[in-house]
């Protein structure tokens, strides 16, 4: 008994965590969701900003956009990391530690720099796109670092890092002693994967997929450094409230609702897609 | 088999060589004396470095970055690692709740929370907007995802239930147990991790 009351002291030291989560993480959701709905002066509940939004094709275009480079270079970026993070799990243990650190290191190279050393890279001047040039390959016609195309590959850039991060410990889960069973047992290399592989790591895979998605779609300084005022959701959100032409904070709070809704819509996909495999097989 | 290999390592290197270029090409811009319309530099400085460290304002800003990031570290380990540490042991129904908390935070992006946050405390009863406080509370959740799970994979890893009963048994109570045996087990997991962090929220 004396135990029980004991244990129950403790919850005393969790109150700062609580505060703190209140204050930072649950406080300022709520007050978005709210002010999504109040009319402008904020006295009464109105859908206007979401009806703006649905009836605005600058609006619509912007949400579009978002979803169409997020998907992409979630897809990109998931597709080399998972080649590259199998590659790694291949090689000795000493070298996969440094590669696994040195890609790691990249993870935090975004925003603004980033932008930058592609504009180095492979911009109007670039270096690639000089020495292209002197070559005479036509490697980067057509190719604007500036516009939607150019977005993407700098997307890919940061997807593909983060990407390793996450699959890197769910290829370890599988373990060498599975592959040799399955090959004693008559399997093919392809037919381990298809049946044993690809089921192990299919949830950490969609979960990844899920968290790339929601790190292409929350980026924000990247694009805007590289290409200013391209008609992306965050890019939207942060000129309603901080911009210098259109100032509407309820109008910014109702795009914020509708981003973090695509991203659970997203995530309860992932879900269900997982729960339907699970059933077949 | 060994065939196999050269494919591994080819794959690698051609990842890190995308990896590091942006990298590579910032260093190599930020010691150049000019380069616009060529391949490679025309000549190399520190000029810039020595224009950069002589800026009173680049001085502060970075004097800034490194108290905020530090700061926030200090106080979101001071928060979470007995907040980690006593759910685990002592109320494992909570792991679940906790999780959740500590996964909010991927879901909501850095403009979202912060048109939420400029609403809440512009004005009210606690004005911080502006202040270097609105933004170690914005940082402690950015760092709360990584700091929780390692924190969490350092206690699960030594087994902190069987260490804090064997130290009960030999009669040291839970505060004892915690700062003689738990703390010192964990130290390698959170400096792994508060580096980590570290470096998260000074690039932001």
């Amino acid at each position: 008994m004396r135990k029980r009351k004991d244990n129950l002291l403790l919850l005393i030291w969790l109150i700062p965590f609580i505060l703190l989560i209140l204050a930072f993480e649950i406080l300022p959701v709520i007050t978005i969701i709210n002010s999504s709905f109040l009319q402008s002066g904020g006295t009464y509940y109105t859908l206007k900003q979401y009806k703006l939004i649905f009836n605005n094709k600058f609006y619509l275009q912007s949400i579009e956009n978002s979803v169409v480079i997020s998907l992409i270079s979630s897809i990109v970026g998931l597709l080399v990391a998972l080649i590259g993070s199998h590659s790694i799990t291949k090689l000795p243990a000493k070298i996969r530690d440094n590669v696994l650190m040195l890609s790691n290191m990249t993870s935090n190279f975004a925003g603004v720099p980033l932008a930058f050393a592609f504009m180095i890279l492979i911009g109007i001047n670039g270096v690639f796109t000089v020495i292209a040039k002197n070559l005479g390959i036509k490697l980067f016609q057509g190719f604007n670092l500036y516009s939607e195309m150019g977005l993407i590959v700098v997307y890919i850039y940061f997807q593909i890092p983060l990407g390793i991060l996450l699959l890197y410990p769910i290829f370890d889960n599988i373990k060498k002693e599975w592959i040799d069973a399955a090959v004693m047992l008559g399997a093919s290399n392809a037919n381990f994967w298809r049946y044993i592989g690809l089921p192990v790591i299919l949830p950490g895979l969609l979960g990844t997929f899920g968290i790339l998605f929601a790190n292409a779609m929350g980026a924000y300084a990247t694009a805007y450094a590289l290409v200013g005022n391209f008609n992306l959701m965050t890019i939207r959100i942060s000129s309603l409230i901080s911009g210098d032409i259109t100032l509407d904070p309820n109008l910014a709070s109702a795009m914020a609702v509708i981003l973090g809704l695509i991203l659970i819509s997203f995530t309860l996909l992932n879900e269900m897609m997982l729960k339907k495999g699970n059933n077949v097989r | 088999m060994k065939k196999n290999n050269y494919i591994h390592y080819v794959i690698i290197v051609f990842i890190l060589i995308f990896l590091f270029l942006p990298l590579l090409a910032t260093f190599l811009y930020s010691i150049a004396t000019q380069w616009d319309t060529t391949v490679l530099p025309k000549g190399f400085t520190f000029a810039w470095y020595i224009k950069l460290f002589s800026d009173m304002r680049f001085l502060k800003a970075l004097e800034r970055s490194l108290i905020v990031s530090s700061l926030t570290l200090i106080i979101s380990l001071l928060v979470l690692i007995p907040t980690i540490f006593i759910i685990t042991v002592y109320f494992p129904k909570l792991e679940k709740v906790l999780k959740t908390f500590t996964i909010i935070p991927f879901a909501i992006p850095g403009v979202i929370s912060a048109v939420g946050l400029i609403k809440l405390y512009s004005n009210g009863p606690l004005p911080i907007a502006g202040t270097i406080w609105i933004l170690l509370g914005a940082y402690f959740i950015v760092s709360l995802p990584f700091l929780y799970q390692s924190i969490y994979n350092g206690l699960k890893g030594m087994n902190a239930n069987i260490l804090i009963d064997a130290a009960n048994l030999l009669g040291a109570n839970g505060v004892k147990a915690f700062f003689h045996v738990i703390l010192p087990n964990m130290k390698k997991g959170i400096i792994v991790s508060a580096l980590l962090s570290f470096s998260i929220l000074f690039g932001m």
